[in-house]
């Protein structure tokens, strides 16, 4: 038997190559068979195991995880399949970056980065409400808000590369009184985050431009500069230092930022907290983070609103053991949603799925000042806006109602629900997935 | 903890088990289950998880009113009619306060949200998450041809269906409004149009509010090879604003110069998101070694940057050089080469343990295995601990270990890892020569991942798909 099994196990995959074409759902199916249905609470258990095994630094039932997960695990099956296998590749590149951790998550991985077009971006925001819903609910928010000012002067700090204008040029456009003259400034620099695309923030601009012309709303945006990332390669490089963010914030001052007197400053933050570091930089407690720090900034150039619009969950500076179940809990539910209408082997649910896993893999596998992924829960953060002297605007009938004529659009999983006035959430299911909220500095004198 | 009580308050699933119109043949399994989960992304930990069976689900009078017996399809609508009946102020009384919050698990066993983490909150939803996953469709759109298993999903798509439709001068069709826009910003069709600088023409279409059919074009074909295919000659699909504006005033707009427009375009130095990702040579690991370090259960052994950064908040410095993981599948690559036996339970192909196929399809199936493996018994389900007992059992851990070999490490009798690696790199077309098998695993993970004919990184299906065609490029490139 053992001669026998020496004798095969050498010509695995020259004289076998029918094993790999296996497709995966035969080997999963399988699986299935053993082990029952392959459910969320199944997969979501390994994973405790594994954080278990982590913390006890039990080698052995890691690799046990890691071999059931592998044999679970399939980028086309179900979303909990596929959801764990991008858990477990985000793990193995884990474990095999034996290097120092001074290595900068610049993005580099096994994972290729995807380019959209603009066209495809356009697509992308509009295909589930994730992104949608914060542009929806802060373009109401800031369109009330600018009411009565002539000139508007938004600082756009978000991922998406302005996806979120053309619908609040399109509402200004509308106006009874007309537009006011409206412009854009965004930063030079971005998270080095999913989507991204393949062509300049100046092709972006440019049509944004063109847009606006179209609709004859004046307009005007422009890009500032933070140097010196701007003439790195794509801005991403030396993550790891934290002087970056600093660089980064400096900028933000009114002199750069080119602020006029006579415009109403609106102060736009499109999941771009969780991207702002949160750690503690100082050892004294008048040390602030990052992500402070830019709250303060901001609070001081006189904003006469600000929305905030972030992933509601908490995933900052827990244990990694507890970040990888609760991420595991909270990403799923892009991958339901993606399940509800495209069909397993579509490839651009495999591609937005990608996407996630990335951020999987930023979540699970980096440490300080890389895992640039520290996503802050809608209650956490409005206890942190309040802190920094913020008040919260209610949202109004007039925008629940926007947002909901949004939601009838889309899948009928999607909907949403108001805490309290103030921030709205957007639910899959009854799961609280994208929190919207607005401010004011405390200041402020504007009533709402 | 599982408890069934019977005594649940307000339990609708006791109600319809002891007084409702369904023939009592039809057994019900109608439990409410209580369980209590804290974790993190539970919607709801002290929400009261309730399982109901098909039929109790989507019975349309599950609240039955004990005096009269009629049937409601909502409580709220139940206790209004009790009130009718002038009860005893005691029986007026609901049995007891609702005061949990409940949420609902879908019937079908192998539904996403038939486990209670995925439950959802509302009774209409879930009913309406069941037919239109689990159900029949039976409503279909007359237009379209879409069909639905729910009736107000059908009803809410016959409003929207084909009464508003915005296509814009690509030829992209959009539904939604906003999607027209965004997309409509951005298109490479308004691009060119205001290059051209043509008058908007505008005719009426903004009077009918309920169907319009809107192109983007503001530009009439005639004029200039309109972008691709179907154009319609173009209609308005401006704001009232804009239409009131007279087409006399448009071309001085459309004319001005993009460039001269003070401050419309002050774009400074670009940053190109146009990011093209080496693939991870990020490891350090050297060429395998020569060491071998058999077993993989030392701490400083497999994984060290997993279990460094979970002792504390940072990575630490694994202690081992970090050959070690690499030692670790030399080691296996050495005993695959040869031929040491693979531990015999690894390759027990009873019925009961599919998850060794799972492992030895790796392995070479001798015909009397793969009998054995299609000797199939259903079995129950196993939980996670009992398939990581399976993993223990098939030596996932040992240095023979299926684990990595299924991790596609056992590549060819010869296994070599550097001969491997550059035999990869060469038919790859020059990519990186990454040394040891270490490089070759990462690949594999890296390029094989998301082929549909691969399993997880499987590298010798992940050499298949390099040679295919494929929808990525393998990232090595």
């Amino acid at each position: 038997m053992k001669a026998e099994l020496r004798g095969n196990s050498s010509s695995i995959s020259l004289q076998n190559p029918s094993l790999f074409n296996t497709t995966q759902s035969s080997i999963s199916g399988a699986l299935k068979e053993c082990v029952g249905s392959l459910d969320g609470a199944c997969i979501e258990k390994l994973l405790l195991h594994f954080a278990s095994a982590l913390e006890s630094n039990d080698v052995t039932l890691a690799q046990q995880v890691m071999w059931v997960l592998n044999n679970v695990a399939s980028s086309i099956g179900d979303p909990n399949q596929r959801l764990a296998s991008w858990f477990l590749r985000a793990l193995i590149s884990r474990a095999a970056r034996v290097s120092p951790p001074t290595i900068n998550f610049d993005g580099r991985s096994a994972l290729q980065r995807r380019l959209m077009t603009v066209t495809e971006l356009a697509g992308y925001v509009d295909l589930i409400p994730w992104h949608r819903f914060g542009f929806c609910a802060s373009n109401s928010i800031i369109f009330k808000a600018i009411q009565g000012f002539p000139r508007v002067h938004i600082l756009d700090f978000s991922i998406t590369h302005c996806m979120q204008w053309p619908t609040l040029i399109d509402a200004l456009a509308k106006r009874p009184e007309g537009p006011p003259s409206l412009r854009i400034s965004v930063p030079s620099w971005r998270p080095p985050v999913h989507p991204l695309l393949n062509v300049s923030s100046e092709e972006v601009c440019q049509r944004l431009t063109n847009f606006a012309k179209f609709k004859d709303v004046p307009f005007e945006i422009n890009v500032f500069e933070v140097p010196p990332l701007s003439t790195m390669d794509a801005g991403i490089s030396q993550l790891g230092s934290s002087d970056l963010y600093d660089l980064f914030l400096n900028q933000l001052n009114p002199s750069t930022l080119e602020l006029r007197d006579d415009e109403a400053l609106v102060i736009n933050c499109q999941n771009w907290l969780r991207y702002m570091p949160d750690e503690q930089k100082g050892s004294t407690s008048h040390d602030t983070s990052c992500r402070d720090a830019f709250l303060e900034i901001i609070k001081d150039l006189s904003p006469c609103i600000v929305t905030v619009v972030d992933e509601d969950c908490d995933l900052g500076t827990l244990s990694l053991a507890s970040r990888i179940t609760t991420c595991f809990n909270y990403l799923w539910i892009p991958f339901d949603a993606f399940e509800t209408f495209l069909p397993k082997n579509s490839p651009q649910r495999i591609e937005y799925e990608a996407d996630i896993g990335h951020k999987i893999e930023n979540i699970i596998g980096f440490e300080g000042i890389q895992r640039i992924e520290r996503l802050e829960s809608g209650i956490n953060l409005s206890k942190r806006m309040a802190n920094k002297g913020f008040q919260s605007v209610p949202f109004c009938e007039e925008t629940v109602k926007e947002v909901k004529i949004l939601l009838d659009e889309h899948a009928s999983g999607w909907g949403m629900k108001k805490d309290d006035d103030d921030m709205l959430v957007l639910t899959w299911k009854g799961h609280n997935s994208i929190y919207a909220t607005a401010w004011v500095p405390c200041s402020y004198g504007v009533e709402y | 903890m599982v408890e069934i009580h019977s005594s649940s308050p307000s339990a609708e699933a006791i109600v319809s088990t002891s007084e409702n119109q369904i023939p009592a043949d039809e057994p019900e399994t109608t439990v409410p289950i209580k369980k209590r989960r804290n974790l993190p992304g539970m919607p709801d930990p002290d929400a009261e998880v309730i399982a109901l069976s098909p039929r109790t689900l989507l019975a349309t009078n599950r609240f039955v009113c004990e005096i009269c017996n009629k049937g409601f399809q909502r409580d709220q609508n139940l206790q209004l009619h009790r009130r009718g009946h002038n009860l005893p102020w005691k029986l007026r009384q609901r049995t007891s306060k609702e005061v949990r919050k409940r949420v609902y698990v879908c019937p079908e066993p192998t539904c996403v949200h038939h486990d209670s983490s995925r439950a959802l909150g509302d009774l209409t939803g879930i009913k309406k998450h069941f037919c239109r996953k689990h159900g029949e469709k039976k409503y279909k759109c007359e237009r379209c041809s879409k069909k639905y298993a729910v009736q107000s999903d059908w009803k809410a798509h016959m409003k929207t269906c084909g009464t508003r439709e915005y296509r814009c001068d690509c030829g992209t069709l959009f539904s939604r409004r906003d999607s027209f826009i965004t997309h409509r910003a951005f298109c490479d069709a308004l691009a060119q149009e205001s290059a051209r600088s043509q008058p908007i023409v505008i005719t009426n279409s903004e009077g009918d509010l309920k169907v319009e059919v809107v192109t983007a074009s503001a530009e009439l074909p005639a004029s200039s090879p309109p972008p691709p295919p179907p154009l319609t000659p173009s209609t308005g699909v401006l704001s009232p604003a804009l239409s009131i504006q007279s087409p006399a005033e448009l071309p001085e707009n459309q004319t001005a110069d993009l460039q001269t427009q003070p401050g419309s375009a002050a774009l400074s130095t670009s940053v190109t998101t146009t990011t093209t990702t080496k693939v991870a040579a990020t490891t350090a690991v050297a060429s395998c070694s020569s060491s071998s370090t058999g077993s993989a259960s030392t701490t400083h052994g497999v994984f060290p940057g997993i279990f460094a950064a979970s002792a504390s908040a940072e990575l630490s410095q694994p202690s081992r050089p970090p050959s070690s993981y690499s030692d670790l599948l030399c080691a296996m690559a050495r005993s695959e080469r040869t031929g040491n036996p693979i531990d015999p339970m690894s390759l027990s192909l009873s019925p009961s343990l599919y998850l060794s196929y799972g492992a030895s399809s790796l392995f070479p199936p001798t015909s009397h295995d793969h009998q054995r493996h299609y000797a199939s018994n259903s079995q129950p389900a196993l939980s996670a601990t009992a398939l990581l007992q399976k993993a223990a059992q098939m030596g996932a851990t040992s240095s023979k270990s299926s684990f990595l070999q299924g991790l596609g490490l056992a590549m060819s009798s010869s296994y070599d890892p550097l001969d491997n690696a550059s035999t990869m790199a060469s038919r790859m077309g020059g990519g990186e020569a990454a040394p040891g098998g270490y490089s070759a695993f990462l690949t594999s993970i890296g390029s094989g991942l998301d082929m549909s004919t691969t399993s997880f990184g499987g590298v010798n299906s992940a050499r298949e798909t390099w040679d295919d065609p494929c929808e990525r490029k393998p990232s090595l490139l």
